[in-house]
């Protein structure tokens, strides 16, 4: 018994430890964002000296954050509705009709989705440029089309396993074309994943850095992410407001994920080892 | 109503062929169960009917029409799954209203199909629920009005029952049959369980490997079955074998029990056989008496309508069965006679069955 | 059973149809319906990844510079010569498995350590679960940022916390300091990335039968034993999906060393991936970005033939076949 309580308190400490250590650069994020513009310097302890609002408020009215932030959305959920449109025709056809080299185009998707980015932004800048792509909200949705469409077809393939084929079965002897059973029967039962889908989507989206940092320079047209950086300068950097964009840019998506954890976490896993 | 032709089917999975050359005639308005050992291609046999597996060779028609290259939902058949395969985004009566919304009836004329299978399958009270709400029974019902409010041509069932309990089991078969008068539609029904196959059809066809080892009424498969396999596949507890040959005026078995046969056996001396007789072809008497096989009780088994009773015979084992109960125990020595109206002879070697000399001739 | 071959003859012939028919077809039920499910992926993903890996292609064996338009698009094998002659590649190349290396066997740590802290329940487990997620949630930029912060020489809160040990008393430069700059940013990996091992781990570790415990503790056996003989070799297969999976986000990591270092100081933490970068976007050699891009696909084809063979194998290599 006292065995037990003991190997309790060891449990708790060393989870109260360790989630110490993981939320701590989360904690002192939202330490500096609250911190006093220039203030930050002059932290000594481990909480915040001074609170202030200001660094959220600067962000809008001195800053295009909102222009940023509606350019991210804009971009992840075009880019995530459109992969998924087409992710699902296409993980559909892979999961139910055994055709020949279907095989094939799964490791090819595959591919796409583990290489690095970097691998294609080059050759993309050099036609966009010859295609005067560069510098449109467009171009980053297209980028970002590459990302998502992969994600997609894995994710909803594995959905569409995961439902009985005599069900679409029974809607063709019920009359219905295959199209017909994909759209009155496949489609509806698969719909709460495709909805984690676009979520995964909309969030790679709404992440990633490197297309939406080369293919625009313009500031008009800059996501989320790329705005977070500009607040370093030169010399020195604006430390505080900078945290404060940054909690502003995470804060849709965390509560998105605290939202639907469950429903997200084995939708991850269903796309990720399949 | 209509007939169901299936000549010369082959199925193919690349280059494995599972499926070798199956002939069956349905007559309309017959009730066909496809009977077989799992994994004997009952299934794909069906699916293919349906329109559900592509066919690699031969032909299929429904009705004198010859169906290969329609789409399922063109061969005007209904299907109910092993797993009822029911909608589980639709409630029970738009399960059931789900082809007929397909084909734009009307709004009326849908609603009065559906009310009257409901009716027929005692559903009126579930129509607004969903199928995780019913119980197994329910979903099985369900399945069977979704498929009978499309009227179909021909009613394709692939082991409709197996997920329900015994007791379950044995009503449903009654409402299935019961269903078959009423509607007088041409049925095509799989299962792996020979109860159903005998209690049910007007014609069993026995599958084995991809092959028909027989097809014919069930009594008459039952008692003249055509081969070792179909004489040991129906009847339950299963026909007893024994290895031996024939000699003199009888059976002799490899460890020398000795079982006298009917005189139109007697042309076969010295050929090599197999003795088939059903446990309840079988009757236990006193040891002392002459013409009995002397044999030990290894085993009884009451199951209250009647006894089994395995009995050992020099190495032989044989299984009795016995209507009502009897005085015998474990150990005892008993007799064995069998009933000569019923013995059945299988060459050793094709397994084929013997006909008697007189069956023979009046054949011939 | 012997398959037997088909006599033609038996065969059911197939008469041809009209063309009508066959359209029909296209968008009902014949063969053309797989195709134009998959037609639109297929075609999507050939432009916006299959047309720039081949215009890399060309790219890379021509002389494109940005800051010289006199360069040319004459067919030239000099970047790849280049290439492999460039001390840097290879140094490059290294550091990438360095990196990874260490990110992938710190995530997985981390990760394991959260997953067996979580697994059974207790109250609040929802809680820190969600805790331990949150790095997930949080976008790359935002993450490295604040490391940045807090890995500031002079006031960042990094130094702080190490000068609570004692011994420690002067300040580090974390990012600038060449023993310390690339461990610096494998911190920052791993903490963005734990998330997904402990995802990963911790359904593992949920999916192992829990009787295996009680009979290992009927038997006597102690927490360390239990880890050893039951968890650590039921974990095994998701422990490689894992490890995989890290690899490919580390390798692929271009944030965190873009925005903290750059590559700097003096390439110390040059990845391939960030080399490609800068050689595309910093010295505008378009031409040599290419060819290095086409090197990091290939880096990425050994992975991914690697995760197929480790876990998809038989399965995937029959579909591929027929
Ligand atoms: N896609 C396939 N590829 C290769 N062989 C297959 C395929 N589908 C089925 N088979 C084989 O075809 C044979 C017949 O299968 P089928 O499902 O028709 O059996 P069944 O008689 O219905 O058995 P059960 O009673 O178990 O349902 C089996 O041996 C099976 O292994
Ligand atoms: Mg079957």
């Amino acid at each position: 018994m006292r065995n037990l309580t003991l190997s309790k308190a060891v449990h708790r400490l060393i989870l109260v430890a360790t989630t110490i250590c993981i939320l701590f650069p989360i904690y002192w994020m939202l330490v500096l964002a609250f911190t006093k513009l220039g203030m930050s310097r002059s932290v000594e302890g481990f909480y915040p000296a001074s609170l202030t609002f200001n660094n959220f408020t600067q962000l809008f009215t001195e800053r295009p954050m909102l222009r940023w932030l509606l350019n991210s959305a804009l971009v992840a959920s075009i880019s995530s509705a459109l992969s998924l449109l087409i992710g699902t025709s296409a993980g559909y056809a892979l999961s139910r009709l055994h055709f020949r080299g279907a095989g094939l185009i799964m490791i090819l998707i595959l591919v796409t989705q583990m290489m690095p980015p970097t691998a294609i932004v080059v050759p993309i800048y050099d036609l966009f440029r010859q295609l005067g792509m560069l510098n449109t909200i467009q171009g980053v949705t297209l980028g970002h089309i590459s990302l998502v469409i992969p994600l997609a077809v894995w994710m909803t393939k594995g959905y569409f396993d995961s439902i009985p084929l005599d069900l679409e079965n029974a809607a063709r002897i019920d009359g219905c074309t295959r199209l017909a059973a994909f759209w009155h029967v496949a489609l509806p039962l698969a719909s709460p994943g495709l909805i984690v889908v676009f979520i995964y989507g909309f969030v790679t989206s709404w992440h990633e850095f490197l297309f939406a940092r080369t293919l625009v320079s313009q500031q008009e047209l800059w996501t989320g992410a790329v705005g977070l950086g500009s607040f370093r300068g030169e010399f020195f950097t604006l430390f505080e407001p900078q945290m404060a964009a940054s909690v502003v840019f995470s804060v849709p998506v965390v509560l998105v994920f605290m939202f639907l954890q469950r429903r997200l976490i084995s939708g991850g896993l269903a796309g990720g080892v399949r | 109503m209509a007939e169901v032709n299936i000549s010369n089917v082959r199925k193919a999975y690349g280059s494995l062929e599972i499926m070798h050359g199956i002939d069956i005639d349905v007559a309309a308005g017959e009730f066909v169960v496809l009977v077989g050992p799992s994994g004997c291609g009952k299934s794909t046999l069906l699916r293919m009917i349906a329109g559900l597996e592509d066919i690699s060779s031969g032909t299929i028609s429904i009705a004198g029409r010859v169906v290969n290259d329609l789409q399922p939902r063109d061969r005007d058949i209904a299907m109910v799954f092993q797993n009822y395969a029911l909608y589980p985004h639709m409630t029970v009566a738009e399960n059931m209203s789900f082809s007929l919304r397909l084909q734009r009836l009307g709004q009326e004329q849908i609603r009065e199909r559906v009310a009257r299978a409901a009716d027929i399958l005692d559903l009126s009270q579930l129509l607004e629920r969903y199928p995780r709400q019913l119980s197994g029974g329910q979903r099985q019902r369900v399945a069977m009005g979704r498929a009978i409010v499309r009227n179909p041509q021909v009613f394709l069932f692939d082991e409709p029952l197996s997920n329900l309990d015994a007791e379950l089991r044995v009503s449903m078969r009654a409402q299935i049959k019961e269903l078959h008068q009423r509607l007088g539609t041409t049925m095509i029904y799989v299962t792996h369980d020979q109860i159903e196959a005998m209690t049910m059809a007007d014609k069993i066809v026995v599958m084995r490997g991809g092959r028909i080892e027989q097809m014919g009424c069930p009594l008459d498969l039952y008692d003249n079955p055509a081969n070792r396999f179909v004489a040991g596949f129906l009847g339950s507890p299963a026909m007893n074998f024994l290895a031996g040959s024939v000699d003199g005026d009888g059976f002799t078995s490899k460890s020398g029990v000795k079982v006298a046969l009917p005189a139109n056996y007697g042309a076969m001396q010295g050929r090599q056989v197999l003795l088939g007789v059903r446990p309840e072809h079988i009757e236990i008497v006193s040891k002392d008496r002459p013409d009995a096989i002397v044999a030990n009780v290894a085993l009884i088994e009451p199951t209250g309508l009647d006894t089994l009773v395995v009995a050992r015979a020099g190495q032989e084992e044989v299984t009795v069965s016995y209507r009502g109960r009897m005085d015998v125990r474990v150990g005892e020595t008993v007799g064995l006679l069998r009933d000569p109206g019923h013995l059945h002879l299988f060459d050793q070697s094709t397994l084929a069955r013997i006909q008697p000399a007189d069956q023979q001739k009046s054949m011939a | 059973m012997v398959p037997r071959s088909i006599p033609l003859d038996a065969r059911h012939e197939a008469r041809p149809k009209p063309a009508l028919v066959r359209f029909r077809e296209l968008f009902s039920d014949g063969m053309g319906f797989p195709a134009l499910m998959v037609a639109p992926a297929l075609l999507t993903l050939a432009v916006v990844i299959g047309f720039p890996i081949v215009k890399g292609l060309i790219l890379s064996f021509q002389m494109i510079k940005l800051t010289s338009p006199a360069t040319g698009g004459d067919f030239t094998l000099y970047n790849y010569v280049k290439m492999f002659s460039d001390k840097n590649v290879l140094a490059s190349v290294w550091r990438s498995c360095v990196y990874m290396s260490g990110s992938v066997l710190g995530a997985t740590f981390v990760g394991l350590i959260a997953a067996l802290l979580t697994r059974r329940a207790f109250m609040g487990r929802s809680l820190f679960r969600t805790f331990f997620i949150l790095p997930w949630a949080i976008p790359a930029v935002a993450t490295t940022l604040v490391w940045g912060v807090m890995y500031d020489a002079n006031f960042g809160v990094m130094n702080r916390i190490v000068q609570l040990l004692p011994g420690i008393n002067s300040n580090i430069e974390w990012l600038i300091d060449r023993d310390y700059v690339l461990g610096s940013l494998i911190a920052v990996q791993i903490w963005g990335d734990f998330p997904v091992a402990y995802l990963f781990l911790l359904a593992g570790l949920q999916a192992i039968p829990e009787e295996l415990y009680e009979a290992a503790n009927v038997d006597g056996a102690n927490g360390w034993q239990q880890f050893w003989h039951i968890t650590a070799p039921q974990l095994r297969y998701i422990v490689t999906v894992t490890i995989i999976l890290l690899g490919i986000l580390s390798f692929r990591s271009f944030a965190v060393i873009h925005i903290l270092t750059g590559g700097g100081p003096n390439r110390r933490t040059e990845t391939l991936v960030i080399q490609t970068y800068n050689a595309a976007f910093r010295s505008f050699d378009f031409s040599y970005g290419a060819a290095l891009g086409i090197l990091s696909l290939i880096f990425s084809v050994v992975i991914v033939a690697l995760y197929i063979r480790l876990t998809l194998g038989r399965e995937m290599r029959g579909a591929a076949a027929t």
